[in-house]
């Protein structure tokens, strides 16, 4: 069979591709046991993903920093001591056998980096938040109204110069950089460069050459112990990560106020900004540096939830660039993992306009039946064991709602099992029992 | 019920334009209306009653889903802008009637902050007097402020499970120790991503995951207390 070159492939093509590779990963295995198992499990969530029917229902568990707490480690020491955290996900994948889970990195990242970043979009354990808790983001509106124009008129040099010294230390050095054009005609160089001998770009270059050598030594410690959870057959879920462009606009740059503001004062330039991050958004998945561990693109969507934002809001402002974004996604053959939090019920319907077969729809506190009758018919369900079960009632209850997800959402296939949160500590029996329960209860 | 301002010494139909600009989410207008009022020797508290009805107007369509948390969000900060034009005399309610006090917080180990400001702007907005203690605040802090402050209601926020929903409940149990000796127990009401099963384990009164809604909890329970 001949190979068709990338840029010839259909979407569907790139897709299967794109599958085949995760499945055929190259992996050291720890056993043949291991390589069987880790195919059996990927074997699983495609047919989940691709709408067909599995052998059982594939657990995924989407925890936070729970594998972690289990061991004894706190999420502050998680960002400290890798090696021994890296170990407590190997073993939490022993413990609980899901066919996926969260990826180790994400909860072990190096404080020093963001240390030496002078990061200030989130707090992290034992940098505004407690040793005990984890991540935070700290809300504010980051980029002011005046703003929207020069977002929209240039986002990358806007981040680069504007926003980026604002909320990440290390880059004030950028704020004073001239146009990048400088650099095209021969007699502009000088100037240009004399924006990098300033003084705050001297100390910019000076802490983003130490973060970096923060993370070379954080991966080159951390990669092996990771590794191993794919080498004893848990393959990863996550290849990478984008965002809904209202929520761009929405978390990170105007916050909360900002942009409920924005939606009844200055609707124009939002509709103008989102069209303008479309680009960006796809960018940010398909142009990682490492190429995906998995062709499942992660997307957290939050201002689209029910009760923020009207239906026709979410109809005029909201869908249709997020739509853009998954269709330039499943162009590339990458499967988007939306995680729609909080409650989406009255938006199934509407979400249903995607290409079949090719997106998953992680919820949180929708309702499942809903679910599987709408945005079920042309898209892979997951979620949704409250975490408040998890954390709060009897092993015996878990398992009753297990049951209860698996008859709203199992019929046929095309669903996985998740939580509907992240949780960063609960009661072990309780993950067990749901756990346990889809493995008995879910075979088709 | 929307609550017809008291009109004294007032424009009259410069006061109902200022309640339908509030309503209509026009900035601009409302905080110009509002100076004229001023300007004009309008009472200060018949102003900021205007600006009450309309933001009870905003809670009542956004029960009946015609409006959603942005106009919830947008209405609640006019409020606030307006209030902070009226300057300090006129903070609290406006007909001179308490409905309540109600003690806000968020507990240890969370730093959410927009469900409990939105939550605390609502209940000022409904006539409650409203002490809002920030974040992060210890079980022990809430004891102090129960104390001291004597509320009605004692309104926990959080949306970190485990952590807020064990620092809740913490804190629920030393509030209700410490007043078994001392005085009577306020009506405990936790908000964010709580449930019953949270609720529960918590052993509060009452649980909401939307400020308007635990808004109209706090006024049923005052409503049920004065009876």
């Amino acid at each position: 069979m001949t190979v068709l070159p990338w840029e010839d492939m259909s979407a569907d093509q790139r897709r299967a591709k794109r599958l085949e590779d995760w499945r055929n990963a190259e992996v050291a295995f720890e056993s043949p046991e291991a390589e069987a198992n880790y195919r059996m499990r990927v074997d699983r969530l495609i047919a989940a993903a691709t709408l067909g029917r599995p052998d059982r229902v594939p657990v995924v568990l989407s925890v936070g920093f729970w594998p972690t707490q289990l061991a004894g480690i706190t999420p502050y020491e998680s960002m400290r001591d890798f090696v021994r955290a890296a170990q407590a996900w190997l073993d939490f994948a022993e413990e609980f056998q899901p066919d996926s889970m969260s990826g180790a990195r994400a909860y072990l990242m190096p404080a020093s980096m963001f240390e030496e970043l002078d990061y200030r979009l989130f707090s992290w354990p034992g940098h505004g938040t407690r040793k005990e808790v984890g991540f935070q983001y700290n809300e504010k509106e980051w980029m002011p109204a005046e703003d929207y124009d020069a977002l929209i008129d240039d986002p990358t040099g806007y981040l680069l110069r504007t926003y980026l010294p604002r909320t990440v230390g290390a880059f004030a050095g950028f704020s004073r950089l001239s146009s990048f054009l400088d650099l095209t005609t021969l007699g502009s160089v000088p100037d240009h460069m004399a924006g990098w001998a300033s003084k705050e770009m001297i100390e910019t270059l000076k802490a983003l050459g130490e973060a970096a050598r923060e993370v070379e030594e954080w991966t080159r410690v951390v990669t092996p112990v990771v590794t191993r959870i794919q080498a004893a057959g848990f393959p990863p879920f996550r290849g990478g990560m984008t965002v809904a462009p209202f929520d761009i606009l929405g978390d990170t740059l105007r916050g909360v106020r900002g942009l409920a503001t924005d939606m009844f004062r200055r609707p124009e330039k939002v509709l103008a900004a989102c069209e303008r991050l479309v680009p960006l958004a796809i960018d940010w998945a398909t142009k990682s540096p490492v190429p995906p561990a998995a062709p499942f693109i992660f997307i957290p969507l939050h201002k689209g939830a029910d009760g923020f934002m009207s239906e026709e809001h979410f109809k005029t402002i909201y869908w249709p660039t997020l739509r853009k974004v998954i269709v330039g996604l499943i162009e590339q053959g990458l499967i988007p993992l939306l995680f729609a939090e909080g409650r989406y019920d009255s938006r199934l319907e509407i979400i249903q306009d995607v290409p079949k077969g090719a997106t998953i729809w992680r919820f949180d506190q929708t309702d499942l039946s809903l679910a599987k009758s709408t945005i079920g018919k042309v898209a892979c369900i997951s979620g949704n064991m409250p975490v408040s079960l998890l954390h709060a009632a009897s092993p015996a209850e878990v398992a009753d709602y297990t049951r209860k997800m698996i008859d709203a959402a199992g019929e046929g296939g095309g669903y996985i099992l998740d939580l509907g949160a992240s949780l960063d500590d609960g009661r072990p029996e309780n993950l067990k029992a749901m756990v346990e329960t889809a493995r008995e209860y879910g075979v088709y | 019920m929307v609550v017809t301002p008291n009109l004294r010494g007032c424009p009259v139909d410069r006061v109902e334009a200022l309640t339908e600009a509030i309503v209509e989410m026009d900035e601009v207008l409302a905080l110009r209306l509002v100076g004229e009022l001023v300007d004009a020797g309008a009472s200060r508290s018949a102003v900021l009653q205007a600006a009450n009805a309309a933001l009870q107007t905003v809670g009542e369509r956004y029960e009946r889903e015609e409006y959603f948390l942005s106009a919830l969000i947008v209405g609640g900060e006019l409020f606030k802008k307006v209030v902070e034009m009226l300057g300090p005399e006129t903070r609290g309610n406006a007909s001179g009637a308490i409905q309540g006090k109600i003690l806000l917080g968020t507990v240890e180990g969370d730093l959410h902050d927009i469900g409990k400001n939105m939550a605390a702007t609502t209940l000022s907005g409904l006539g409650f007097e409203v002490r809002d203690i920030g974040v992060d605040v210890p079980s022990a802090q809430f004891v102090e402020e129960v104390r001291e402050y004597e509320p009605d209601i004692l309104g926990l926020s959080g949306i970190l499970i485990p952590i807020a929903a064990t620092a809740m409940r913490k804190t629920v149990e030393a509030v209700r120790a410490d007043r078994a000796e001392g005085g009577k127990s306020p009506f405990v009401i936790i908000g964010g991503r709580v449930d019953q099963v949270i609720a529960d384990y918590v052993r509060s009164d009452s649980w909401t995951t939307d400020a308007m809604e635990g808004a109209r909890i706090c006024q049923r329970f005052m409503e049920a207390k004065r009876a």
